[in-house]
């Protein structure tokens, strides 16, 4: 608001007290660093050549059949996975909203569809392969020799199944949002059920579905697991061609320019997508809390198609998941069936560093992002801050970014020049702490623009100090949302690939590497072991944390809200 | 101890330098120990505006703010012991009722012993028991209003400031609030300003009431003062109803002029018009009850019925004369006088004692 500033202004004093001027510097000296300088690094190897701006290395990237078909294949994928990912994601959220089910089997729905979020990056191409690859369970059991999973099919497969769930969400609250009055007043007019979802149900849907297609266009497109191990060599994709180029070819600048020509469409999804997500905002979600009167729902044989089709998805991805655990306790899936703990005996001994060494970046991650996103969310969120749109902008870059660039250009920045930390457990953790913050600066930023100033207002009339109405009243009310945005970091750090991979080295080496190493060498029971272990951990360290902020800060709950 | 309460000059703009209009202009008024003044006016006529800068939460352009003795205009909110009632209650969200009540006391460092004592008399004050473990989002709209005044009764502050508190809440429970409110007020003899929109608010809660329009104090009464005597056609319009005519003064003599009106003649009293000559345009307004309506012969102007309502203890109707205007008027109810049906003529008559001129 152009208002307080002025006021600021014509008051004639600088309202940045010295703690936030330094706090402000720390941060912006952090972005530099970690987010603003490996960018930089980035696009000059792209565009220099032989020390003169040039197009010669994005040309000759372009120039190749093989990286022309990677984009053509990326793209493909990615409009396959968004197409069947949302219409997989409206059923169910179709489903959830609009039949009348039990509860439990709601809750149900919506925890096994989850699942996915919170399991390592590998989870279904492992469990897919146990099922349908070669030997597969599925295939032995109906007697077909073999079905050539791997390629576009298994990718395509993996990639729908592990992220419908992101539209899922996005179309669930979309649907729960839309007044029941409105289907309602068109049965009322004479519409049969079907007609009443053509003509209203679907066409109010329509910014959600644009904005779930878009994001799970983009998840697909910069998803570096799911093809590394599914895709093989007759589908490239630009994420793993890129990752080929720089550890297979050892060519830096052709997997810088092979990345950037991934990061043009990323970005252009990204900023598509934000367009769609504030226009839906102003179109269907309205702040007002009236009577609401239950959905009407489906007909009786519409309702039984579409719970018969997400029954058999919900079965199917429990499969999968019962796959993976059976897996990891068997001697060699399709060979030897016998139980043995050999698997997780190897997860303990020769993973035994893994384990630790995740654990300790994704808590060293944990801590310092939370700090930084929180102080970001802070900052970005007073209007006496300087600049604090670009702040908030550049805080979000790394995490608008592939991973696959962030990776890269995290190599090309600390292998060479003023500061060399390849190899280190600093460029880790700094990688996740600037680049998966971006969900706590998010959610702490909205909790603060949630609570009414009032709040504060009515603090300071009851005689407190700023200092102490910061600490009584704003703190605990944002504290929630900074609680949310620390067990988001803890769990990506703890999954994440598609940028680390670059990043790892004899010293320090992360979980999700180990998988892929042992995927890569057919252990496939191993490769489960160390995703049941990672499933474990995460599952038990976000119960901590939420625990830990139950204990610290009774009644979190409730959240923040004014009235 | 309550103290009284004095603005001076005040004036607030939230684009300074430039010529747009002020939220605040040059507002003075003077409230007494114990006394409760509504602040009345339509949105945006600065009303809040006054009342935040009052409570510290705004600076004023220009101007001053004194309470009591002292000039408390660059004193922190925290520091001017003013109690603020939101429209929207304010309650801490993630505390108990009775951790709210206690909040203001552990601030100022009463000793812990003391609080207990004080929470319990204050709630029990306002009204409210049994309700002390529970959250704000357990409580009904009435509840919640009630633990907003006890936290701040609890402080026993010098002046009380209300900002529509009872917007959000329904009709009936309005009126019971209402009553509560001006029993604790008169009980505790805090000073207190009141801001409303709601007329009826203001002038069965408020011993004066300072009427706000475009950030400016148009007039400040009793409310039998404003509505028998109001300063200018904004507060004969907005308190109690007005119709309003518009005439030019044809001959000024004395205390009378004679308007012209529709072709008509009309001799009424100067009133507010202290510089009246020929040809000026002059706004006429007459409250419902003085207009008489009968038959159209001989009325002043004749007229049609447009819409008749029946509104409990007289009926209410809408005149259209003259081809477009509406005069407003009561009558009797059936069986007690003449009733008229819609698309009746009818003839409009008034007492040009009853007739208020204003400049236009």
């Amino acid at each position: 608001m152009a208002a307080g500033l002025g006021q600021t202004v014509q008051n004639g004093k600088a309202r940045l007290d010295p703690l936030t001027l330094a706090l402000l510097l720390l941060l912006w000296t952090g972005l530099a660093v970690f987010v603003l300088y490996p960018l930089v690094r980035l696009l000059a190897a792209v565009f220099a050549a032989g020390g003169t701006a040039s197009l010669g290395n994005l040309a000759k990237v372009l120039g190749s059949a093989y990286t022309r078909r990677a984009l053509v294949n990326s793209l493909f994928l990615a409009g396959t996975v968004a197409v069947f990912g949302t219409f997989l994601g409206y059923l169910f959220a179709f489903s959830v909203t609009r039949i009348p089910l039990p509860r439990a089997f709601r809750w149900f729905l919506r925890g096994v569809v989850v699942l996915p979020f919170v399991s390592p990056p590998f989870t279904s191409s492992i469990a897919l392969t146990l099922a349908l690859g070669p030997g597969g369970m599925l295939l032995k059991l109906f007697h077909v020799p073999d079905l050539n999973l791997y390629g576009f099919p298994g990718t395509w497969l993996a990639e729908t199944l592990t992220y419908f769930p992101i539209a899922f969400l996005a179309l669930s609250a979309i649907l729960e949002a839309m007044d029941p009055n409105l289907e309602e007043a068109a049965a009322s007019l004479g519409g049969s059920r079907w007609r009443t979802f053509r003509t209203v149900t679907l066409p109010l849907s329509v910014p959600g579905i644009s904005n779930a297609f878009l994001l799970l266009f983009g998840a697909s497109l910069t998803d570096f697991a799911t093809p590394l191990v599914m895709a093989g060599h007759t589908f490239p994709v630009l994420t793993t061609q890129a990752y080929l180029q720089i550890t297979g070819m050892y060519d830096l600048k052709g997997g810088a320019a092979i990345s950037f020509v991934l990061l043009l469409p990323a970005l252009l999804v990204y900023f598509l997508q934000q367009f769609w997500a504030e226009r839906r905002s102003r179109v269907t979600v309205t702040g007002r809390e009236g009577p609401r009167s239950a959905f009407r729902g489906a007909g009786r044989f519409a309702g039984i198609l579409v719970l018969f089709a997400v029954s058999a998805v919900t079965l199917f991805i429990l499969f999968l998941y019962s796959i993976l655990f059976l897996g990891s306790f068997v001697k060699a899936w399709g060979l030897d069936h016998s139980l043995t703990l050999e698997n997780y005996a190897y997860v303990f001994t020769v993973g035994r560093k893994a384990v630790l060494d995740t654990v300790l970046i994704a808590l060293a991650a944990t801590v310092l992002g939370t700090a930084v996103a929180a102080l970001t969310g802070f900052l970005s969120a007073r209007r006496e801050v300087p600049f604090r749109n670009v702040l908030g902008f550049v805080s979000l870059l790394n995490y608008i970014l592939p991973g696959t660039v962030v990776g890269i250009a995290y190599v090309i920045a600390f292998n060479s020049g003023p500061l060399v930390l390849t190899g280190t457990m600093t460029i880790l953790v700094a990688l996740c702490v600037f680049r998966y913050d971006a969900v706590g600066i998010r959610s702490t930023a909205a909790a603060l623009r949630q609570i009414d100033p009032s709040l504060e207002e009515a603090s300071l009339s009851l005689g407190a100090g700023r200092g102490t109405t910061f600490l009584r009243i704003t703190l605990p009310l944002v504290a929630p949302a900074v609680a949310a945005g620390a067990r988001y970091l803890f769990v990506v750090s703890m999954t994440a690939i598609s940028a680390t991979i670059f990043l790892v080295s004899v010293r320090w080496s992360l979980l999700t590497v180990r998988i892929l190493e042992c995927v890569t060498e057919l252990l496939f029971a191993q490769a489960a072991a160390f995703s049941v272990v990672l499933i474990l951990i995460v599952f038990l360290a976000s119960g901590a944390i939420l625990l830990l902020m139950r204990l610290l800060v009774p009644q979190s709950s409730s959240g923040p809200g004014g009235s | 101890m309550s103290l009284g309460i004095s603005l001076r000059q005040l004036t607030k703009s939230f684009a300074p330098g430039k010529e747009a209009p002020r939220a605040v202009d040059r507002v003075s008024l003077d409230v007494g120990p114990g006394e409760m003044i509504a602040f009345l006016g339509p949105s945006g006529s600065g009303k809040t505006t006054i009342l935040r800068i009052i409570a510290g939460f705004e600076r004023p352009t220009e101007g001053r703010v004194v309470i009591g003795e002292q000039d408390v205009t660059d004193l922190e909110a925290n520091a001017r012991g003013i109690g603020f009632i939101f429209q929207n209650y304010a309650l801490f969200p993630h505390m108990t009722v009775y951790d709210n009540v206690a909040y203001g006391l552990r601030v100022k460092r009463v000793p812990a012993g003391e609080i207990p004592g004080k929470v319990a008399e204050t709630l029990d004050m306002v009204g409210l028991k049994g309700v002390e473990k529970r959250f704000p989002n357990q409580l009904s709209g009435g509840e919640q209003q009630r633990v907003a005044l006890a936290r701040v009764f609890v402080l026993n502050p010098r002046v009380l400031l209300m900002d529509e508190p009872l917007a959000n809440l329904d009709a009936s429970l309005r009126t019971r609030m209402l009553a509560e409110i001006r029993r604790l007020q008169r009980h505790l003899g805090t000073t207190c300003i009141y801001v409303t929109h709601d007329q009826k608010e203001a002038l069965t809660l408020a011993d004066r009431v300072a009427v706000l329009n475009r950030g400016r104090l148009e007039q400040v009464g009793t409310p039998l003062e404003l509505f028998e005597n109001p300063g200018n056609l904004f507060v004969a319009d907005f308190i109690g109803q007005a119709n309003i005519l518009a005439g030019t003064a044809e001959t000024v003599s004395g205390d009378f002029a004679d308007v012209s009106l529709f072709g008509r003649r009309l001799r009424v009293h100067r009133g507010k018009i202290e510089t009246l000559k020929t040809g000026d345009a002059v706004g006429l307004a007459f409250r419902p009850a003085a207009v008489n309506l009968g038959d159209p012969a001989g009325a002043f102007l004749v007229g049609r019925v447009e819409s008749r309502l029946f509104a409990g203890d007289r009926m209410e109707y809408e005149i259209e004369a003259e081809g477009k205007i509406l005069v407003r008027a009561y009558g009797a109810l059936p069986g007690r006088g003449i009733v008229f049906s819609e698309g009746d003529p009818v003839g409009i008559r008034f007492d040009p004692g009853e007739v208020m001129a204003f400049p236009l």
